[in-house]
């Protein structure tokens, strides 16, 4: 291993995290990780020595959850074998065991459109700056922060209005 | 003093600039009301910073260290695919199109070694026109018809898919799997042909005719089962598609629409 991998090896956790607001699913979630390693391996000529492995890699696993997205909407198939049923097609209908174990914050992060629910993971979980994670995004910055503020919006009633503890 | 939202949260997330950060700091001692909302939105942060963290305290599974560890370092097995030199892709693509192959290449798959043409490539040279399959004596055993020779031609079935089928189609030899348009405005699409030894590739669409930009033989891959429907396409064709989509991939609607009109380029929309 090189240092490029261990780097990558170190940002693992926080790979599966991101991919967990993405695909809210533990088996998915990992799909969708192993996905990003695979073309982050495949393109590492791509990334920049100097700049930070963490916010490139996150867009990549972005593009690759459009990706699946996508190729799932088409082929009305899922990350989940068949026999996971029709629950698992839509991933704001998280299996019941997956609902139960969520924290407040988790189930009121899941319930967000997805381009909030990203720039919110990505600033306040992943803690980018806006400028970085506007970049993971692809997106400008002003973008990235009217995302970002409504989903703080959000997030506010849901969680702090209705009284859940820090 | 009033402070808008967007300020407050920026204040929070520490993105003022320091004498912005001060002046807030310093309004929160003598406004309660701003300080309540300060404190609500740090409130937030904190909550949000646990959100999934079981997952940060985990050993992520031996197949995603694995996948990592077991990359050779630095020279990468080169993928199995072959990649062709195109023009088309123009302006902001073009840094990049750096990334990808110049050279067309074809690495020898496992088990073909010395022993002519893996099978995979007859399927490639039926559905292409221009594909030169080279002789066998010498490594690399398979050659293309020339470095600067634009891309091949999709021909026959492939041609005829690649013009009227919609993505996501599930019957046929050649199947469709995903539409997407360059940063240039070109249209070009993921494929795969069935056969004994499948094949995947993406073509883009010149003025007169589908070019092939890379051909890949399609799973069963080394890097073995994903559930992942998208995994059927091989690694090497989806990163050929990464560096060159701009956006998101096509819908029905969008696909529609753009074979109506011929698959002729859009620049600029997006």
């Amino acid at each position: 291993m090189d240092s490029f991998q261990t780097e990558m090896l170190t940002l693992l956790p926080r790979l599966r995290r991101m991919a967990r607001v993405l695909a809210w699913e533990p088996a998915d979630a990992d799909d969708l990780t192993q996905l990003t390693v695979e073309r982050a391996l495949l393109r590492r000529d791509q990334w920049r020595p100097g700049t930070r492995l963490d916010s490139w890699m996150f867009r990549i696993m972005r593009n690759a959850w459009i990706d699946e997205a996508r190729t799932r909407q088409r082929h009305g198939r899922v990350l989940a074998p068949p026999e996971a049923g029709a629950l698992a097609a839509d991933p704001r209908a998280p299996s019941l065991e997956a609902r139960l174990e969520a924290s407040a914050a988790e189930r009121a992060l899941a319930a967000l459109p997805e381009d909030q629910r990203v720039a919110v993971a990505l600033v306040l979980i992943e803690g980018l700056s806006y400028q970085e994670a506007a970049d993971s995004l692809e997106v400008p910055i002003g973008t990235l922060t009217s995302r970002l503020a409504r989903g703080r919006a959000t997030l506010q009633t849901a969680l702090i209005d209705q009284g859940a503890q820090p | 003093m009033t402070v808008p939202d967007e300020e407050l949260f920026a204040f929070v997330d520490g993105e003022l600039p320091p004498e912005d950060m001060a002046r807030i700091e310093a309004a929160m001692a003598t406004d309660p009301q701003l300080a309540l909302r300060v404190e609500t939105q740090r409130a937030l942060r904190r909550l949000l910073s646990g959100a999934h963290a079981g997952v940060m305290r985990e050993p992520p599974p031996e197949a995603l260290s694995a996948a990592i560890a077991a990359k050779p370092p630095l020279a990468p097995r080169p993928a199995e695919v072959i990649a062709f030199p195109g023009a088309q892709v123009k302006g902001k693509a073009r840094a990049k199109e750096k990334a990808r192959p110049r050279e067309p290449k074809l690495p020898k798959p496992p088990g073909a070694a010395g022993r002519g043409v893996p099978a995979w490539i007859g399927l490639a040279a039926c559905l292409v026109t221009g594909l030169v399959v080279g002789r066998l004596a010498a490594p690399p055993p398979v050659t293309l018809s020339g470095g600067d020779d634009p891309a091949p031609i999709a021909a026959g079935p492939l041609a005829q898919a690649l013009n009227s089928q919609n993505s996501g189609q599930t019957a046929g030899p050649v199947r469709v799997k995903l539409s997407f348009k360059t940063a240039s405005g070109v249209y070009c699409r993921a494929f795969q042909a069935a056969g004994r030894s499948p094949i995947a590739g993406v073509a883009c669409r010149d003025p007169d005719a589908w070019r092939v930009r890379a051909v890949s033989p399609a799973s069963p891959g080394p890097a073995g089962d994903y559930r992942m429907a998208g995994s059927e396409t091989p690694a090497a064709i989806l990163a050929a598609v990464d560096a060159m989509i701009a956006g998101p991939p096509l819908d029905a609607a969008g696909e529609a629409k753009a074979r109506a009109a011929g698959w002729k380029p859009t620049p600029g929309a997006r």
